[in-house]
């Protein structure tokens, strides 16, 4: 260690020379150490290790923060429900682990806490699962609203080869626990060595017990008589470390019983005995296979238990061992060989985590080489946040092993790596189109879809992202591709440019000859070898594809398809792949055999797919991995559509009104109670032009009030007008304007206009205030409430007030009936909860909801508030004289409506947005197709 | 009842506490900690959650927003501020060593209670061990020079710029790009030296 001078001397030398140019600083550095070897040799070498520039990007800041913003970051000494948390134990597929103590029981326990709430469904099988009590089976204690509390056990998952007599006594043990479970009706669905434990004291544990049933989503229904397997562990976390011990019924999708766990025990016992696998692939779709398709070699087990583990390992479960409680019947009596040790020196079992690392590793690897053996195609949902349906809104990293997309509440990127069970969104990137893989995976460049238009590229693991290339136009769609080259390709008002993926100036590829028709190209891509990029280009007749030598400018014309092609290297060996399309016509994602060495199509197009979703022009939501994996969604998106309009009565007792399907929003029921004020939008999600409607309750007629496709969010006055937000379609400014119900005048201004968008929530029975809440863009952001004077001799610019106004979240004001009170929602606990303040003040506010709030609507005899909690609709009791008192709020009815509702005058019902069925099939499901080219080489074949 | 959503302190329990700390008591610290880890958490929730508005999450942000919530007095004396910063960088330093610890002892099977195996990505596998060994040489740095070791953690882990880390700790920004470079390349070399390829262990402290 330097002694503090030599230190400072280091220290200003290093500064010194960081002064000079470059060229000079070795010079500076010997004249000014003067012989100092030593001293000469510290500095270079710090030198040595200096980097240009100030900033880094701050991706540790930005992983601290991700931790810290977890659900998992529990800390030690917090408390979740009863439990105290001890200590992170580790971050897992469902959600995090701690230690934690039970005070009332005074035990030590583990706890799983997930980041979202639980549904009903899968509580009330964990809640099945926590009857099960049985020595052998880890006992799930409790069941909170988005955590599972279980007996901490600690040992070791089993790993072979083992003495015949203690495999048999662990195994003894499994078998118990299946039969308490089975039962009882339930069956385990996920048996292997990750959730068996062996503890200190030789006892035996089975965990997660029916988790991995109350995890998955329904499985899809494979496809006529390819070999497509559907998942019933749909999700592919669940698969990998399962495949495996996974029955050939399970992989086949079929119905599961209890003799898939006899399957599993089996495969688990032969482990046990001989420390090999008994089934084993590559990746997963190998394994799978051998499980369908191999003849397990049982050989290697000792013969005691050979007849046990064939009546186990059938593959037909009918002619399978029945109940697990036989089993010991079948040992047989055999003079006991010698269990295979010939290759002890193999490590035997590795833990299962390990495993399914390696498993998740092999599995997603590349597959760039044709196999012998065809592929099995495997097709599986997975839940997401709902995709935001815009062009490009899904990629595939190249060997399959990421899932971009763009969606959920936030609208941004998030990638779905295969070997864990949720998505991660990656901040910042809101609004985000046209995702792009980098060829190793790691970064995913895309089009900002706000103004002005960027392209950025982003690092799946977070952090800032990096402006591309500026000032995107809409003239042409900018479809982006990553090349292997480490260019990015891309289309800006129709012309192809490139940019290094590390940023720089983009340079012109081609450019469209107006002369010949061409308006312009887009969607870019690399083909094989390099030389060529496949394009399209828009023309009058339609869009076609063109392949252009980038050595030579040539351009050859190879497809008509009147849509935006993609090249899919369904066959590398040949270069004969597939162009991929979507075909509005039809609706169907359509294939043809292309030669990427010839440049020429090789057959006809083919439907190969449909339902995909398709919300922009010829962009549909889908997209394609080099080694095969398709990932898509299907139907329309939420925000395009249609609702329909339903009363609920406060029984949750649902009556349609006879109103067509169309995108409503935020309907206001008249004070007299006959009409109902709406607005319907049409147009895509991108570009959404909602206009004000009524709707006679009486006749059930819809009548338009506005015009401008741009004006939404009605509330009524007590004089029977409405006020309701418009935007200029020029400025893009937004303003609060009144208009007559009854269409008698024209609308009028009653607020400045202004950047931010205002919503008017609530009209004072005096009809002289409203009061809304506004989204704030800028430098605060947020959301926060405002107050407008409606009165008589208010200047029509006049500027709403901030109301209430902090750094929290604030909405949905709503004026008491009496006018003497405001319920809104606000954030300011850290989720939202509703409250009551006096009006106009002073006075407190006064809690209204317990568990999380938003939307408050009073009854109009001001003595109920309503508000929803989730897709839970909560009725309190409220009492203004003497004193303001709150009762406590009652669950009315638990069904999904969509945001904004109203209450009818008597507060007996309810006027709800009910979606409609059919049209979200897709949402929040992503379909993931594994070797997928496999059944594109196998349905459009190539022609000779 | 409102749900146990975390109190917020007062702002002048944050402030003596920071006095106290300040004035060398050492438990001073161990009261702070949790509370600004405690409210770093729920900004971060807020800004992540899903009563997220239209703003991302920026990492300094998140440490400036903890710090005008707790400490909303505009007036605050610059060495509290400069504690608070400092602090609560600690903690980000703190969350994400003690995860890059975690993560790299599981990944040799030491873990012996059943975790699910997929274990969340925060950080590469690279970046893990990044993280721990800048850790170790950082305790190092420390040691030698104080301020240079604080300017990296507030920078680094705070994600906190060249100007609100001078401003924090009252010093030009000039002193904090100087300290920032010299304890780049300080512990550049401390983690395998000039020569490592770009994306090795200390191939993200610059940005080349």
């Amino acid at each position: 260690m330097e002694s503090m001078e030599r230190w400072q001397q280091i220290e200003s030398l290093f500064q010194e020379a960081l002064q000079r140019p470059a060229a000079e600083r070795d010079a500076f550095l010997r004249q000014a150490c003067g012989g100092d070897a030593d001293l000469l040799r510290e500095v270079q070498s710090l030198l040595a290790n200096h980097r240009e520039g100030s900033n880094t990007e701050p991706w540790a800041a930005a992983a601290a923060a991700q931790l810290i913003a977890a659900p998992d970051s529990l800390q030690p000494g917090q408390t979740l429900g009863p439990y105290q948390i001890a200590s992170f134990i580790a971050a897992g597929g469902m959600g995090s682990v701690y230690r934690a103590r039970d005070p009332r029981m005074g035990r030590e326990v583990a706890i799983k806490v997930a980041a979202e709430r639980f549904s009903e469904r899968f509580s009330r099988e964990v809640r099945a699962v926590a009857a099960l009590n049985h020595p052998n089976i880890c006992h799930v204690y409790d069941v909170g609203p988005n955590y599972l509390v279980m007996e901490l056990v600690e040992g070791e998952s089993p790993k072979g080869p083992l003495p015949l007599e203690e495999a048999l006594r662990i195994a003894r043990q499994i078998a118990d626990a299946l039969e308490e479970a089975h039962e009882k009706g339930i069956v385990h669905r996920d048996l292997k060595p990750g959730n068996i434990k062996i503890r200190p004291d030789g006892s035996v544990k089975v965990l997660d017990f029916g988790l991995a049933k109350a995890t998955s989503a329904p499985a899809v229904q494979g496809a006529e008589d390819s070999p497509t397997i559907s998942m019933a562990a749909t999700q592919a976390g669940v698969i990998l470390g399962t495949a495996a011990y996974m029955s050939p019924e399970q992989a086949r999708g079929k119905p599961v019983d209890k003799r898939a766990d006899i399957w599993a025990f089996g495969v688990v016992l032969f482990e046990m005995l001989t420390g090999k696998r008994l089934f084993e692939g590559e990746d997963l779709t190998e394994t799978l296979a051998s499980v369908v398709k191999e003849e397990p070699q049982l050989e290697r087990a000792p013969a005691k238990v050979r007849r046990l583990l064939r009546k186990c390992l059938e593959k037909d479960p009918r002619r399978r061992l029945r109940d697990i409680g036989d089993a010991w019947r079948l040992l047989e009596d055999a003079p006991e060989s010698v269990p295979a040790k010939s290759r002890r020196g193999i490590a035997g079992w590795i833990a299962a985590a390990v495993l399914a690392v390696i498993a998740a590793i092999a599995l997603w690897a590349p597959w760039r080489h044709p196999q012998n053996a065809a592929r099995i195609v495997t097709h599986f949902i997975t839940a997401i946040p709902e995709v935001n349906g815009l062009p490009g809104c899904i990629a595939v990293s190249r060997d399959g092993s990421r899932i971009a997309f763009a969606g959920g509440p936030g609208r941004e990127i998030h990638v779905r790596t295969m070997d864990q069970l949720e998505a991660r969104p990656i901040p910042g990137t809101e609004g985000a189109t046209f995702l792009s893989f980098s060829p190793d995976g790691q970064w995913v460049s895309y089009v900002d879809s706000a103004a002005p238009s960027q392209l950025r590229k982003v690092s799946v693991a977070g952090g800032p992202s990096q402006v591309l290339a500026e000032a995107l136009t809409a003239t042409g769609p900018p479809v982006e591709n990553w090349g292997d080259d480490g260019n990015i390709l891309f289309s800006n008002k129709g012309v192809l440019l490139r940019v290094p993926s590390g940023g720089g100036q983009p340079q012109v590829l081609a450019t469209p000859g107006a002369k010949s028709g061409e308006f312009w190209y887009t969607a870019p891509q690399l083909l094989p070898g390099g030389r060529n990029v496949l394009v399209t280009v828009s023309k009058k007749s339609g869009m076609v594809q063109a392949v252009l030598n980038l050595q030579t400018g040539e351009k050859k014309f190879v497809l008509e398809s009147h849509a935006v092609a993609q090249f899919a290297n369904t066959d590398p060996s040949s270069a004969i792949g597939h162009l991929v399309y979507y075909d509005a016509a039809t609706g169907s994602l359509m294939a043809v055999p292309f030669d990427a060495n010839r440049l020429q199509v090789r057959g006809s197009p083919v439907p190969v797919l449909e339902g995909v979703q398709n919300l922009v022009g010829p962009f549909a939501s889908f997209g394609f991995s080099d080694s095969g994996t398709l990932a898509y969604v299907t139907g329309v998106a939420p925000a395009s559509a249609n609702n329909t309009l339903v009363w609920v009565d406060r029984k949750g007792v649902e009556q349609p009104l006879p109103a067509p399907p169309r995108r409503y929003g935020a309907p206001a029921i008249s004070p007299d109670g006959e009409r109902v004020a709406v607005h319907i939008a049409v147009g895509s999600p991108i570009n959404t032009k909602p206009d004000i409607w009524l709707y006679g309750l009486a006749r059930g007629t819809l009548t338009r009030l506005t015009s401008d496709e741009s004006s939404f969010a009605p509330v009524w006055t007590p004089d029977s007008k409405l006020i309701y937000t418009s935007r200029d379609s020029t400025t893009r400014d937004y303003g609060i304007r009144s208009i007559p119900a009854d269409g008698s005048g024209s609308a009028a201004e009653v607020s400045a206009r202004q950047r931010d968008q205002p919503y008017a929530s609530s009209v004072s029975p005096d009809g002289k205030v409203a009061i809304g809440s506004e989204v704030r863009t800028g430098q605060h952001g947020g959301r926060g409430m405002w107050l407008l004077s409606l009165a008589e001799g208010v200047p029509a610019d006049a500027k709403p007030q901030p109301f209430l106004d902090s750094q929290f979240v604030k909405a949905s004001p709503q004026f008491s009936p009496d006018g003497r009170w405001v319920a809104y929602q606000s954030n300011e606990t850290g989720h939202n909860e509703v409250y009551v303040v006096p009006y106009p003040g002073p006075g407190g506010k006064v809690p209204v909801s317990n568990e999380g709030g938003t939307e408050p609507r009073w009854v109009r005899n001001g003595r109920e508030l309503f508000y929803r909690n989730g897709d839970k609709m909560m009725a309190v009791d409220i009492q203004t004289s003497p004193a303001f008192r709150v009762g406590v709020p009652k669950s009315l009815f638990e069904l999904h409506y969509g945001a904004a509702y109203d209450v009818s005058p008597d507060g007996k019902r309810f006027l709800m947005l009910k979606p409609a069925a059919g049209q979200n099939v897709g949402s929040g499901q992503l379909h993931v197709v594994v070797n997928w080219f496999e059944e594109l080489r196998r349905r459009v074949p190539v022609e000779k | 009842m409102l749900p146990n959503t975390g109190m917020q302190a007062p702002a002048d329990d944050i402030t003596g506490l920071l006095v106290s700390w300040r004035e060398g008591n050492r438990a001073a610290l161990d009261a702070l900690l949790p509370l600004i880890q405690r409210e770093l958490n729920q900004i971060a929730r807020r800004h992540l959650g899903r009563e997220r508005q239209n703003h991302s999450m920026q990492p300094s942000s998140l440490v400036q927003e903890a710090f005008l919530r707790l400490l909303p007095d505009r007036d605050v004396e610059w060495q509290n501020r400069a504690h608070f910063f400092a602090i609560a960088s600690k903690v980000m330093r703190h969350v994400l060593v003690d995860h890059a610890r975690q993560r790299s002892r599981g990944k040799r099977g030491g873990a012996a209670v059943h975790i699910p195996v997929d274990v969340a990505v925060v950080l590469s596998p690279e970046q893990i061990e990044e993280v721990v060994a800048i850790d170790l040489a950082l305790q190092r740095l420390a040691e030698v020079d104080e301020r240079k070791s604080q300017v990296f953690e507030m920078r680094f882990f705070g994600g906190l710029s060249v100007e609100e880390t001078a401003e924090a700790l009252g010093v030009a920004p000039n002193t904090v790009t100087r300290d920032w470079n010299f304890a780049r390349a300080w512990l550049r070399r401390e983690l395998g030296g000039e020569g490592a390829p770009v994306h090795g262990v200390h191939g993200t402290l610059a940005t080349d």
